[in-house]
């Protein structure tokens, strides 16, 4: 059932199988996944690989897609309204009382990363986090078919990286301040880890928690307020880029498609008790990706950088990808530049759509 | 390492045109404006803010109706800025963003200063990445600032920094501040902030330019100077002086010492029938941190109901009133007459 406004995405899913092939993910066939969270950029992504694989590899999974707004879908991910085997609830995580009797795969992907919300509603944002991943355990211990949930925690619970240390693995245990207001979001996703660990040991709930770190691709609104997400709104709509501070900070981007298979090979494949990191393990100073940016658009643009007049140390946050490597396989298959060209694509189209 | 050995550039921010408005009810003419704009932008001064006292959107009967539209006002200030960069003041509530951020946008206002009382950075959040998306210069400013703590100050602030703000200024709106209060706040702002600082001083204590150096050495990158502090009650950090003692102890500001000069003293001659001082009113506004733009009508109101402004003052301190809250200087007044003066 391809369209032509899924073409490209599936385009993306089926590269990103890779050498691994729709093979490695044949635990899912005939299951059926609940995905909260279910219009965030996670969870329109894992819809869009899981229609993927019903569509042109057979595999008839069923999925619920649980959100607050029917609405995010229709706009966001037209592809996916209509669709026989995808139900939407409308709910809000923190009041869900009942899962599909046949649920055999639950993905955990509600809340917001949208730091803005977490300063401006702290207590919200937490309170979504703790009381929903509460709820979710809890509507989980009643599927009798369940074989795997996946918590979506963050890579925010390390605190701030060390600059002495290249990547973040899954045993620094960190260095958040809980006292500190900003931590509001960071701290309440430890929570929800320590929660998760809490039901696999009283109720032997199967569970594996990923750490997601940077995205980008499709389905990603360029409104948020991360670095990368500025640079392209800026490049599609011909202004300056505007680089916080010197441009020395480094993140690494991982691809949605990617991103989606790694997930659900975590999800199919993995083992109770794991803990994943989830991004690309490659970075790049803010600088570089600026310039990036403006080389794919094609656009002639200034770069212009916003110093506080002090010279502020530049951060990091890049996941060492080690244990995933090691226990799936998996390494990721579109580079930053081809990334940002589909990204790019896809908000070009979506642009042309609005227009008409 | 001094201040003199750093050199450290700092940017100017010149609001005669807009809380200067508020020391002559609002009543700037366009053809001031644009003659004021022409020496300025030849004097180097970094950015001009133009509008009504409170910001633009806000000329009302309650806060005082402008001589001329907002966009004649700033028009003429386009005009005549081509060096310079033209801001505004945006308070959220009196400024709306299709009726006022729009048309100040396609006259082609670089930088929208988005104000709010200084534990309320929330409200402008829509303002700040409206204006960011449209490519301009989007600052956030938490006025009233010495009614917070340092530490309220930072998680506002942040808030700001994560809407989008490009800086973050903070308002010595009542010109209450000594320079060590100005220190610890701009420090702990520093420490907490990745963005740019700026500060906006007020004179009633006489403390303006003190508090303005003392923000720059904890780490400001812009300060707000007024043409002989031209602005509301005992006026704001004079330009012409900070310029000059900035100079003296080595930084650098890009201006032409001698052209802003100059330019105190076409204001003076040309903007105010009289330049403010320190009157015993203003430091009575400052000690009790009442919005240095209350003077004028205090003063007006407590002469009508035969009371004592300083009375006013106080009374309004304790309330903890802010800008907007003006009706209540009627509803204070009203109570020390019938208390005899005593609340």
């Amino acid at each position: 059932m391809t369209t032509v406004s899924n073409t490209a995405l599936y385009d993306d899913c089926a590269r990103s199988l890779g050498n691994q092939g729709a093979a490695a993910l044949s635990p899912l066939r005939h299951g059926t996944l609940v995905i909260t969270g279910g219009t965030g950029f996670v969870g329109l992504w894992m819809a869009t690989l899981c229609a993927f694989l019903n569509d042109c590899h057979g595999f008839n999974l069923k999925l619920v897609l649980t959100a607050r707004r029917y609405g995010r879908l229709v706009t966001a991910a037209p592809h996916l309204v209509g669709r026989a085997d995808l139900r939407f609830v409308s709910a809000d995580i923190r009041q869900f009382i009942e899962m599909p009797s046949e649920t055999s795969w639950i993905i955990h992907a509600a809340g917001t990363p949208d730091s803005r919300i977490h300063l401006s509603s702290p207590m919200e944002t937490m309170a979504v986090i703790a009381e929903g991943t509460y709820r979710i355990l809890r509507v989980a211990e009643q599927c009798d078919n369940l074989r795997m949930m996946l918590h979506l925690s963050s890579a925010l619970v390390y605190g701030t990286q060390p600059l002495d240390m290249a990547s973040l693995p899954e045993d620094f245990t960190g260095t958040l301040n809980p006292a500190a207001v900003t931590s509001a979001y960071a701290e309440a996703k430890r929570y929800s880890e320590a929660l998760c660990v809490s039901a696999r040991s009283q109720s032997r709930t199967p569970l594996i928690i990923t750490r997601p770190f940077t995205f980008l691709g499709p389905f990603q609104s360029l409104e948020a307020p991360w670095a990368l997400n500025n640079f392209l709104y800026s490049a599609l709509h011909n202004q300056p880029l505007k680089v916080l501070g010197d441009g020395r900070s480094v993140r690494s981007h991982f691809y949605g498609s990617d991103m989606a298979f790694l997930l659900l090979r975590i999800l199919s494949g993995g083992r109770s008790g794991g803990l994943y990191n989830l991004g690309h393990p490659i970075g790049t100073t803010l600088s570089e990706l600026a310039e990036l940016v403006v080389r794919v658009a094609g656009v002639q643009l200034d770069i212009r950088y916003n110093t506080a007049g002090r010279q502020i140390a530049a951060s990091r946050l890049i996941p060492d990808m080690t244990r995933c490597h090691h226990d799936f396989g998996f390494t990721s298959t579109f580079t930053l530049t081809e990334a940002i060209e589909r990204t790019l694509a896809w908000n070009r189209r979506r642009q042309d759509e609005v227009m008409g | 390492m001094t201040p003199a050995d750093t050199h450290t550039r700092i940017i100017i921010n010149d609001p005669s045109l807009r809380d200067g408005n508020h020391a002559i009810g609002h009543q700037l003419k366009p053809e001031q404006i644009a003659a004021y704009c022409r020496i300025a932008d030849e004097a180097g001064i970094p950015m001009v803010e133009v509008g009504h006292g409170n910001g633009i959107g806000a000329s009302s009967l309650q806060l005082g109706l402008s001589a001329a539209s907002d966009a004649e006002l700033l028009n003429a200030a386009r005009d005549n800025l081509k060096r310079s960069r033209l801001g505004v003041h945006v308070i959220p509530g009196f400024a709306t963003i299709e009726k006022d951020i729009k048309p100040a946008l396609d006259i082609g206002v670089d930088v929208f200063r988005i104000a709010s009382h200084c534990t309320e950075a929330d409200i402008t959040e829509r303002f700040i990445d409206y204006v960011r998306k449209r490519g301009r210069t989007a600052y956030g400013v938490l006025m009233m600032s010495h009614m917070a703590s340092s530490d309220v100050l930072v998680e506002e602030a942040r808030k700001m920094e994560a809407y989008g703000a490009e800086m973050v200024v903070i308002m010595d709106s009542a010109g209450a501040y000594l320079p060590h209060e100005v220190r610890t706040r701009i420090m702990a702002l520093v420490e907490g902030l990745q963005i740019p600082l700026g500060f906006h001083a007020h004179n009633n204590l006489g403390m303006a330019v003190a508090n303005s150096v003392a923000a720059v050495e904890a780490g400001a990158s812009l300060l707000d100077g007024c043409a002989r502090g031209f602005g509301a009650g005992a006026g704001n950090a004079q330009l012409e002086v900070m310029v000059a003692v900035l100079h003296k102890l080595g930084y650098h500001t890009g201006i032409d010492l001698y052209r802003v000069l100059d330019l105190g003293n076409f204001a003076e001659n040309n903007l105010m029938s009289t330049v403010p001082t320190i009157s015993s009113d203003s430091i009575i506004s400052g000690i009790a941190g009442v919005f240095s733009g209350f003077l004028k009508p205090v003063q007006r109101i407590a002469s009508q109901y035969g009371v004592d402004a300083r009375d006013i003052f106080i009374e309004l301190g304790r309330r903890g009133v802010v800008a907007g809250q003006e009706d209540l200087i009627l509803e204070v007044a009203e109570q020390l007459r019938a208390s005899g003066g005593k609340q």
